[in-house]
């Protein structure tokens, strides 16, 4: 479908890197800009390019999550416990996914490009507030669901208890609709719901949607893989760059306070989502 | 298996997720030393399905370590879980 020129070879491990970053700073943006890579740059039928996108998925999450889990800083429990209803949507958008026409997923993808921008947008602006929050939040003893990680740009643990898991285990099917359907994995859904429903601290949230979405993405991929929509030659060069990417990514995150650099990438993604609906009509 | 704790547990899921990728990567690059023939397609299948059932793996272990610790209900989550993974190897084009 591609040929892998050195040039090609480059341009994709550069790219992977740059996906590998974001991906584990931020905790959503990988899957929403490696589909439209592959599809603009390389011209791949849309579908190839979403199981790409998982396969790369599943390579971040792992690596991300094999630091995060023992750091302490993914909730394993609140994970496992919202990964049903994710593992149920990606299962079920991925055959929708695989029935549709690929024109229409693309206009789909497009248009959901757009509040994953914007969603992307208000955080960068948030992200300062939310973190004086968090510290104070349900500090009861009793709860059970009580949890905690140190955060060292804070210098202290924080405490947390997730709440309205029912809620947020209605809204995680969506999260998994998200990566079946569009390859974005759904950290822009799990993200959010962790952070502002649960009342999960922005850092933990992050760690524990990049653990989560490597499941559904694997989800997904089991069918992809068994139905041949994998390119086995292209994700292992993306991941190649991906892995090293998510390696400086992590370290970014742990210490970071923040991040400007997201009012970028919203724009950026604007200008993704005018250019695949653009490609779609040509 | 008695003195499992859960950073023991732990431990070992960031084992597996990182072994997985590595696993991953070592055989996939290596596939591209016969670039030209079957094994090459054969061996970077073989990757691909070392990095799918990663999160798999992980989540088996979860579900016989959370049950070796006596939590019950996460150990049922995740099998829960990987009932659901399971079933999705049945959706055919």
């Amino acid at each position: 479908m591609v040929e892998l020129t050195i040039l090609n070879i480059v341009l994709i491990i550069v790219f992977g890197i740059f996906i590998g970053i974001l991906g584990s700073s931020m905790g959503v943006g990988g899957g929403a800009f490696i589909v439209p890579f592959f599809v603009l740059v390389f011209s791949i039928p849309i579908k190839y390019a979403i199981a790409v996108s998982l396969v790369s998925i599943i390579a971040t999450s792992s690596a991300v999550a094999s630091v995060n889990v023992e750091r302490g800083l993914t909730n394993v429990r609140l994970g496992i416990f919202l990964e049903m209803s994710m593992a149920i949507g990606s299962i079920v958008s991925t055959f929708v996914m695989m029935k549709t026409n690929s024109s229409i997923i693309q206009l789909l993808f497009s248009f959901m490009l757009l509040p994953v921008a914007l969603t992307m947008f208000l955080k960068a602006k948030k992200t300062k507030k939310t973190e004086h929050k968090e510290i104070s939040l349900n500090l009861n003893k009793d709860n059970k669901n009580l949890s905690t990680f140190f955060d060292p740009s804070l210098g202290r643990n924080v405490v947390y208890a997730p709440k309205k898991l029912k809620t947020a285990f209605f809204f995680s099917f969506f999260g998994g609709v998200m990566s079946g359907l569009f390859g974005l994995g759904g950290g822009i859904v799990q993200v959010p719901v962790m952070n502002i429903l649960c009342g999960v601290p922005i850092k933990a949230a992050t760690a524990t949607s990049n653990f989560m979405i490597g499941l559904s993405a694997s989800a997904s991929a089991i069918i992809l893989f068994k139905n041949g929509y994998i390119l086995g030659d292209i994700a292992t060069f993306l991941i190649v760059g991906v892995v090293i990417g998510s390696i400086i990514g992590m370290k970014f995150l742990y210490k970071a306070k923040g991040s400007t650099i997201q009012l970028f990438f919203s724009f950026l993604l604007m200008f993704l989502s005018l250019k695949m609906i653009w490609s779609v009509f040509k | 298996m008695k003195s499992l704790s859960e950073k023991k547990l732990f431990e070992i899921i960031s084992d597996v997720l990182r072994s997985g990728v590595v696993l991953f990567m070592v055989i996939s690059l290596f596939s591209f030393l016969f670039k030209n023939s079957h094994f090459h397609q054969y061996l970077l299948n073989l990757a691909l399905i070392i990095l799918i059932l990663t999160p798999v793996m992980r989540i088996l272990i979860l579900a016989v370590g959370f049950y070796k610790l006596g939590d019950k209900r996460y150990s049922f989550y995740s099998s829960v879980i990987l009932i659901l993974l399971f079933l999705g190897l049945f959706i055919k084009k």
